[in-house]
């Protein structure tokens, strides 16, 4: 018996025009940003032997005689951070209020608070903490200023988003219980975002604490100043010296703050 | 007065108040022997009639460096940044990709994983100015110097984001593949990879977003974009300078939040 | 006590919620408002204690103190009376009972009726985060200052009031722990201390048992019937199962497109006719998931 054939089943496959064209895109841009960069990687593959040399400068024999001079600014690299962070969260929760749609029912305020956050959030601290060495001389108050204005912006910003994402159910029973905004704030809000905030703080905090240490290139103090001396003068010993010392400070303090957010939840 | 019946009340636990109160006390301390750090020297003289000056140069913006499309001007520097940026962002990415698998719990195990997390750490933690400086030495001042060190450091936050969601990943899926006999480079390819990539692709360009900010200032050593024109200008003064820069680099970075933002969410 | 008359409600988006509802509701009832969901039951709810405004109409309600805001009920001397013996001191004469449009107040004035009114919801709304005893003393928060429930210093005469819902709902036991260890009729209980505590005259209650399973259910619905009966808490709740309205209520109300188009003494027709009555409220035939079960 002769088993008929069935008849092949032909799908029209949808249109690939579109994957295909951003997929080119893609490759056109990323392309087209190495060759205006000059990136060639033949180029940098060739001088590679140059960063073995370098590096073993930096880290081969650290200055070891030099890391006690190292101690104070570091010390004085955490403290920038920590004034700038606490005081950043501090001005940050009232702004947050503000730019929450939940809390602050005028949409006006909304934006235009939300507008102010995002000017601070774009400026990279270096470029704020230049602007204040012009204004306030160098020194270390020009980099907790730079810092703490870079704080209430990423502090706000995350935390706005986190009160717009609460149960509003809580807020509602509150509000139910003939309660005012402080205290709907107090036992409807406030416990829902604490964890966190505290949390947000701490990123904020080790951010900070990475950015303080260079912040002393442009003159406004901390640690950084100590690295752009030593590079000049080609002390490349002591700027290993230097980089290893904060990369175990940063490392120690990334892992209590972890702990602490961990502990959080 | 009626008379109330006696409440019998629970034993009160042991009181959660002095871990608390001891963390607000650490605090606090801490917050004021930091204090210690701000100098408040004694306000420049001249700080009240820099601001004045600042404020003047806010306001009027210096179009020459605006409009000038040579290799000086603005223009060709906020390009030189962006794709420094593009290319630093597309390096890391790519080599983030296997970093991530070595560090991925459910890929090479929990030993192996936790070697992969330090290493990460260890990129994470360097600082890029300090890259730069570095690759500087290497390759010399200019935009390549600045795209690897963005690169190597955003290897480092990259990999933590991707292992991460490697880590979350559905398991399902992987034993799927495996049980009808696929090899690892097949798991990968078929279960993994289709998984995680669309949150690959959104964590990529939210990195980005950070690499535009980071280009601006890695310029100050030299590193390309506009971040050496922008020191420049500080340092002599040039405030309608300075801000014209600065303008253009708050409207730049905005354009590019949003513009990632929206093709972000469309992944989603 | 609580009467509306003509109250529409249309929301923004143009959704008319309520339309035309006219509704008396007596002291010391216990109602149960049926209706499918989106009929119009939150809302009615809602706009008592006036979380949601009306677009059209008035809800009064009787003996309301001017100054305290405080509600009297239908018998304010029999409530002052109850009050007295409680312990609490009331100056007749300085009482300023009168009938009050809920819709025309603002602000302080408000909250200070909120005092007397408590909500119970389906998710609970229960702060998870913080103590039981802690949860049942915001129902106090309308009785301090602001000062008070910012740093959550209570005095101890509140204390005694939460201590004493917590033992009317029977979880005492519970009182320090936190809220997140309990499970969901733990939490209901909870929020009805919460409200005990508020020693509110009125109770509304938003589908309390929706969440709950079969048992729990009717352990949680046990307590309303009882702070209904023995403290005599005016109650207005709405229920999704039919069972539990026939077994609890004074009073049957339905709901239907925003309208009330049914309303009856909870034993002016026995239960085979109130189920068929039904069938127009919902616009369908009553069926098995319409009721919580046999317990």
């Amino acid at each position: 018996m002769n088993l008929k054939q069935p008849e092949a089943i032909v799908l029209k496959r949808p249109s690939q025009l579109k994957k295909y064209v951003t997929i080119a895109l893609v490759i056109i841009i990323l392309w087209g940003s190495a060759r205006f960069a000059n990136f060639s990687l033949i180029d940098i593959i060739e001088n590679f032997h140059q960063a073995g040399r370098l590096l073993k400068q930096m880290f081969g024999k650290p200055a070891w005689n030099y890391a006690p001079k190292v101690i104070p600014p570091l010390l004085e690299t955490i403290q920038m951070a920590i004034v700038s962070s606490l005081l950043g969260a501090i001005v940050a929760f009232p702004l947050a209020l503000l730019a929450s749609s939940n809390f602050t029912e005028n949409k006006v305020i909304n934006q235009i608070t939300r507008f102010i956050l995002n000017i601070f959030r774009t400026i990279p601290s270096m470029v704020l903490a230049s602007l204040f060495v012009a204004i306030f001389g160098s020194g270390n108050f020009a980099g907790v200023a730079a810092l703490f204005i870079f704080s209430f912006g990423l502090i706000s910003k995350l935390l706005y988003e986190s009160i717009e994402a609460i149960d509003q159910g809580q807020v509602e029973a509150i509000v139910s219980l003939g309660g005012n905004k402080l205290t709907v704030l107090r036992y409807g809000i406030v416990p829902q975002i604490l964890p966190q905030f505290i949390s947000y703080t701490l990123y904020t905090f080790e951010v900070n604490v990475r950015a303080a240490a260079v912040l002393g290139y442009v003159g406004a103090g901390g640690i950084g100043q100590f690295y752009e001396r030593a590079y000049a003068f080609r002390y490349f010993d002591r700027v290993g010296i230097i980089v290893i010392i904060t990369f175990v400070t940063v490392l120690i303090i990334d892992f209590i703050s972890s702990q602490i957010r961990k502990g959080l939840v | 007065m009626m008379n109330q019946e006696m409440i019998v009340l629970p034993k009160k636990p042991r009181s959660n108040s002095l871990k608390k109160t001891l963390f607000y006390i650490i605090t606090i301390s801490l917050f004021v022997w930091s204090l210690d750090s701000v100098n408040y020297i004694g306000v420049m003289g001249t700080a009240a009639a820099t601001f004045k000056a600042m404020m003047k140069g806010l306001i009027t913006p210096d179009w020459a460096y605006l409009k000038d499309l040579s290799v000086d001007g603005l223009p060709y520097a906020v390009v030189e940044t962006v794709t420094i940026a593009i290319s630093g962002t597309f390096v890391s990415a790519i080599l983030a990709i296997p970093i991530a698998l070595i560090a991925s719990q459910n890929i090479v195990g929990a030993k192996f994983s936790k070697i992969g997390k330090y290493i990460i750490t260890m990129i994470r933690t360097f600082p890029e100015i300090i890259l730069a400086l570095i690759f500087i030495g290497i390759v010399g001042p200019g935009a390549p110097a600045g795209i690897l060190a963005l690169g190597v450091h955003s290897i480092g936050m990259l990999g933590k984001l991707f292992s991460e969601s490697i880590e979350s990943m559905d398991a399902g899926v992987k034993e799927a593949v495996e049980s009808c006999g696929g090899n690892k480079m097949e798991v990968l390819f078929r279960a993994i990879i289709p998984q995680v990539s669309a949150e690959f692709i959104s964590y990529t360009l939210f990195r980005f977003e950070t690499n535009m900010r980071a280009a601006s200032t890695l310029g100050v050593v030299g590193a390309g974009g506009f971040g050496a024109p922008l020191i420049f200008a500080i340092i002599a003064l040039q405030w309608s300078r300075t801000f014209t820069i600065v303008i253009v680099l708050i409207v730049t970075v905005t354009l590019i939040d949003l513009l990632s933002g929206s093709i972000r969410k469309k992944l989603v | 006590m609580i009467k509306f008359v003509n109250v529409s409600k249309t929301y923004a988006n143009g959704t008319q919620a309520l339309k035309n509802v006219n509704l008396e509701i007596f002291e010391g009832e216990f109602v149960a408002i049926l209706g499918l969901s989106g009929a119009g039951k939150s809302t009615l709810l809602r706009t008592v204690n006036q979380i949601i405004d009306v677009t059209e109409g008035h809800i009064y309600i009787d003996n309301i103190d001017v100054n305290t805001f405080d509600i009297y009920g239908d018998n304010p001397d029999q409530m002052i009376e109850k009050l007295t013996n409680k312990g609490l001191s009331i100056e007749r004469d300085k009482l300023d009972l009168q009938t009050i449009d809920v819709t025309t107040l603002k602000g302080k004035q408000l909250r200070k009726l909120r005092k007397n009114i408590g909500m119970i919801f389906q998710s609970f709304n229960i702060i998870k985060r913080m103590s039981v005893l802690q949860n049942v003393l915001t129902g106090r928060v309308a009785y301090n200052p602001t000062w008070r429930n910012i740093l959550g210093i209570y005095k101890e005469a509140d204390k005694q009031i939460a201590y004493r819902a917590l033992k009317k709902v029977d979880i005492l036991e519970k009182t320090f722990g936190r809220a997140s260890e309990l499970s969901g009729g733990q939490m209901q209980r909870v929020a009805i201390a919460r409200s005990l505590a508020q020693e509110a005259k009125i109770l509304l209650a938003d589908e309390p048992v929706a969440s709950l399973d079969p048992v729990t259910t009717f352990e949680v619905m046990e307590f309303l019937k009882k702070i209904n009966q023995e403290d005599g808490v005016t109650m207005i709740a709405n229920l999704h199962h039919v069972d539990l309205a026939l077994k609890y209520a004074t009073r049957i109300v339905g709901i239907k497109g925003g309208e009330v188009v049914y309303d009856i003494p909870r034993h002016g027709k026995s239960d085979k006719q109130i189920i068929k009555d039904l069938e127009l409220v919902y616009g369908r035939a009553i069926g098995a998931k319409d009721f919580v079960g046999e317990h």
